[in-house]
């Protein structure tokens, strides 16, 4: 089995879109969005929720006002400032961290626990195989520990269906819950453009690749927006032992697309539809060979 | 810049206490050894609170990553402070240092904080307690669905917010009709501009560009001050 993750780094340069188009053109695999926080995928592939689950990703802690005598102690513990006082002792669950010690240091047993419901999770079938996907609550943490839950039930369903591939879509950035995305996986596609910020984002996620030792493919999107910096990804990709497998050109239509929800292989997006096509096939064809 | 980690050493009578209680995974016992896996570690204290040997785990100090700050002119060369956080490639944990980035800001003077995308921890510490939220999105599918959990964290922090239409004419009526539905200001629509993302490409602000969207802009802060009595 072999497991492709689609990261940037920035967000914005196209992976979920890219992403839907594989799903279009790949055959005989799992499907997940591990964006948890702003998933995106589902808006292109019109799943049908086949099972859900709440995503348990550790624990609450309330104050029983009943029993707490007021001493304070919980505040002083807190290393993350999350009890403030309110007409008696309160946790801003926002800034809390989960780690228990309030409950600890409390000497009147006031601090409730609870399992924590972070978000939710879901296996759908869409018309293009399962996707497991997620809903991470609002402002909720925990993000990696989902992303990790999403890939093992990937990996279950593929394992079952005797599936060959698993296709990832990664969230942005290089903290928790990408590394959760691509720890273990056969290959990165990393999505860049050729701006500035797209460059430097490039940078930060190819060494958090080779941090764990993951082979990189790269694609530039809308590479035509400025070709002397397309020219210097090119560069990059030649130092740092990178295959660059695809470039994209500027257009319009994608969006268009994206309104009509549909990947751009399956609306018609010029010579795009074309080139991811190709992109796709070349993919493969590194992923089998690996 | 760095954060708070705990320490074993040769005080340790391996009770097992404090990996029992670390909620984190930082802590794992061995028959010889308890390990500590660092870039886990909240930083939180339940282990040393736990631990009953004295002086078996102490804290230390560790880096995470870089904070770094500076100045430069705008374009009525009036002096410009510049913060930005540079979290260590492999490390996990963004939010110490997104703290420790806004505590280096000058209460007395106008802030603007570029914020990370999502709706998870890094951006709730961003915008915990700011003044007012400006949400930019475009009018796509995409756009609208995570415009929507956007709100969802504005609401739920009870901050003020307005919206920004980026690329205003490339999609569909969506967004601006979920803002008109929910009573939410749409600022400013900045339609797409082949010449504009160019700029972007190389770093420059599109008011540079075009003179129009200053004033704008402009015209913008006014309206969110008077909004917040500032």
């Amino acid at each position: 089995m072999k497991e492709l993750t689609i990261i940037s780094g920035k967000g914005g340069t196209g992976k979920t879109t890219l992403c839907a188009a594989f799903a279009s053109l790949a055959r005989g695999k799992v499907l997940t969005d591990c964006d948890v926080d702003a998933a995106d995928l589902h808006l292109l592939l019109e799943p049908t929720v086949r099972h859900r689950e709440d995503f348990i990703g550790g624990r609450s802690y309330r104050i029983d006002w009943d029993l707490c005598s007021e001493c304070g102690d919980c505040k002083a513990a807190c290393r993350f400032d999350a009890i403030y006082f309110e007409n008696g002792y309160v946790i801003d669950s926002l800034a809390c961290e989960q780690c228990g010690l309030c409950a600890l240091v409390c000497p009147d047993e006031a601090i409730a626990i609870k399992d924590a419901i972070n978000g939710e999770w879901f296996i759908s079938d869409t018309p293009f195989g399962k996707l497991v996907h997620a809903k991470l609550g609002i402002g909720e943490d925990n993000s990696g520990k989902l992303v990790s839950l999403i890939r093992r039930q990937a990996k279950r369903i593929a394992e079952e269906q005797n599936l060959s591939l698993i296709i990832n879509d990664g969230p942005p950035g290089i903290g928790c819950p990408v590394t959760a995305a691509i720890t273990g996986v056969d290959s990165v596609l990393i999505v860049t453009e050729p701006t500035l910020s797209g460059i430097h984002d490039l940078e930060r996620v190819s060494q958090l690749c080779k941090h764990f030792d993951i082979p990189v493919l790269l694609c530039i999107n809308k590479h035509d927006i400025n070709p002397i910096n397309s020219e210097l990804i090119r560069a990059y990709c030649v130092a740092n032992s990178i295959s660059l497998v695809g470039e994209i050109p500027f257009e319009a239509a994608i969006n268009q697309a994206q309104v009509a929800r549909k990947s751009v292989v399956d609306f018609n997006c010029g010579e795009v539809s074309g080139i991811v096509t190709r992109l796709w096939a070349d993919i493969e064809t590194i992923l089998k060979c690996e | 810049m760095s954060s708070v980690w705990t320490a074993i050493w040769h005080r340790c009578s391996l009770c097992g206490l404090c990996s029992e209680a670390c909620e984190f995974n930082a802590l794992a016992q061995s028959k010889t050894h308890v390990l500590v896996f660092a870039d886990l570690c909240h930083g939180c204290g339940v282990c040393s609170y736990v631990c009953p040997e004295d002086g078996a785990i102490t804290e230390t100090e560790r880096r995470i990553g870089m904070v770094e700050t500076g100045v430069f002119q705008d374009m009525n060369t009036h002096d410009v402070l510049f913060s930005q956080g540079r979290l260590d490639v492999g490390e996990l944990m963004a939010t110490p240092l997104i703290k420790a980035v806004r505590k280096t800001s000058d209460p007395a003077r106008t802030v603007i904080i570029d914020a990370p995308p999502g709706t998870s921890c890094p951006l709730v510490e961003t915008v915990r307690g700011v003044d007012y939220c400006l949400l930019v999105t475009e009018p796509t599918p995409f756009g609208l669905n995570d415009l929507e959990l956007a709100v969802g964290v504005m609401r739920l922090l009870s901050l003020p917010f307005g919206v920004i239409i980026n690329r205003s004419d490339s999609g569909d009526n969506q967004v601006k009709n979920y803002c008109q539905l929910e009573g939410i200001p749409v600022l400013m629509e900045i339609p797409f501009r082949r010449d504009l993302a160019e700029a972007y490409s190389k770093g420059i602000p599109f008011v540079q560009i075009d003179e129009r969207y200053r004033t704008l802009f402009q015209q913008m802060v006014v309206k969110i001050r008077q909004e917040l009595e500032l």
